[in-house]
């Protein structure tokens, strides 16, 4: 009998997730003035909620694969560039929270495991 | 946790390539008036081209999460404004100058879009070391 | 940390205390006892189910606000301890009964 629940995997992946966007919304911030460059984004959310309504969630989620995409719908200026600087960093504050609030739910569990152990 | 370290690398290069683009601009509008360099000729206004980060180099992990890099910095070869001064000392046989062909405007311009871009680059760098300080949370 | 017996209302602390009191008989006061501690554990496992069920929607993007979230993880974090002061008080009775048989 193991000490972590499906749960557990789940937010730790949502945290894995989260990580995995601050890095792709940063590369997209650096990149706001090069030419041509195409703006990408991840949704995690989405990937996770697919591995735990599916057939064997617990493998689906253990084994899960954020896919990165590139997104060439949106406008762009004359050289091809379709980063929005304001975008781009209200997005980048909303995934923090999301990444802050994951990380104070995961303490919250790792310290009610605590207290049922007895420490 | 690998991405989150990643993340500051790509927000630090975003701000390198920020700080030599302003201070590209800056030399442009210091020179926007110099109608002849140290060859003879006009100052020709400068600009910096960027590419996304990883190119020049085989990127071994496959991530094209690679920040961003300077390809190079080019003259911009398009011609400046003429101007009719025969009084001028650099005016030509007919009582021409050519002024460089900075726009002081388009320069003022890049320099407020270079610093917010790399104001940006600085918050999303907070961000990042942010969140891995509260990943290190857990551990109490 | 001691957590007041009498005062906690949201919590089944309440029958705990009923039942110890009305009942003279130590056999009946017992049973008040094991259901009282029955009921608290039951609540504390939906409790703890509703907790994860927000924890996932969360890490899903479909949690509508924060505050469902926290409200619900504090409050199984609040039962766990509720329900480990419980344990350990009824241990301690327990060891405490079995040391005054002589």
């Amino acid at each position: 009998m193991g000490l972590f629940d499906l749960t557990d995997l789940v937010v730790q992946r949502g945290l894995e997730g989260a990580s995995l966007r601050q890095q792709i919304l940063s590369n997209n911030l650096a990149n706001a003035n090069t030419a041509g460059f195409k703006r990408s984004d991840v949704d995690f959310q989405s990937t996770l909620a697919s591995a735990i309504g599916s057939g064997d969630p617990a493998q689906a989620i253990a084994n899960v694969a954020f896919q990165p995409q590139t997104d060439s719908s949106t406008t762009m200026t004359a050289d091809g560039n379709n980063v929005d600087t304001d975008t781009e960093m209200s997005n980048l504050t909303s995934n923090a929270l999301e990444y802050e609030t994951l990380a104070a739910v995961e303490q919250q569990r790792f310290s009610m495991l605590k207290t049922a152990m007895g420490s | 946790m690998g991405e989150l370290f990643g993340a500051l690398g790509i927000s630090a290069s975003g701000m390198t390539a920020e700080r030599l683009r302003m201070d590209v601009t800056s030399g442009n509008l210091a020179n926007a008036d110099s109608t002849k360099g140290a060859n003879g000729l006009p100052y020709q206004r400068q600009e910096v081209v960027l590419q996304a980060g990883g190119q020049s180099f085989s990127d071994v992990l496959g991530n094209a999460q690679a920040g961003v890099q300077v390809a190079g910095i080019v003259n911009d070869t398009s011609p400046g404004k003429k101007v009719y001064d025969p009084g001028h000392p650099d005016a030509d046989a007919q009582g021409y100058v050519t002024l460089p062909n900075v726009n002081t405007v388009t320069e003022m311009t890049d320099l407020i879009t270079e610093s917010r871009s790399y104001e940006a680059d600085t918050q999303a760098m907070q961000t990042a070391k942010q969140l891995y300080l509260k990943t290190l949370d857990l551990l109490r | 940390m001691p957590i007041p017996v009498g005062g906690i209302s949201p919590f089944s602390i309440g029958p705990l205390v009923e039942n110890g009191g009305t009942s003279g008989a130590s056999g009946a006061g017992a049973k008040g006892f094991g259901q009282a501690l029955a009921n608290s554990l039951g609540q504390l496992d939906a409790t703890q189910a509703q907790a994860s069920q927000q924890a996932q929607a969360l890490a899903t993007g479909q949690a509508t606000d924060a505050s469902s979230v926290v409200m619900a993880v504090e409050k199984a974090s609040l039962e766990v301890q509720l329900a480990t002061q419980i344990r350990t008080k009824a241990t301690d009775a327990f060891n405490e009964i079995m040391r005054m048989q002589v």
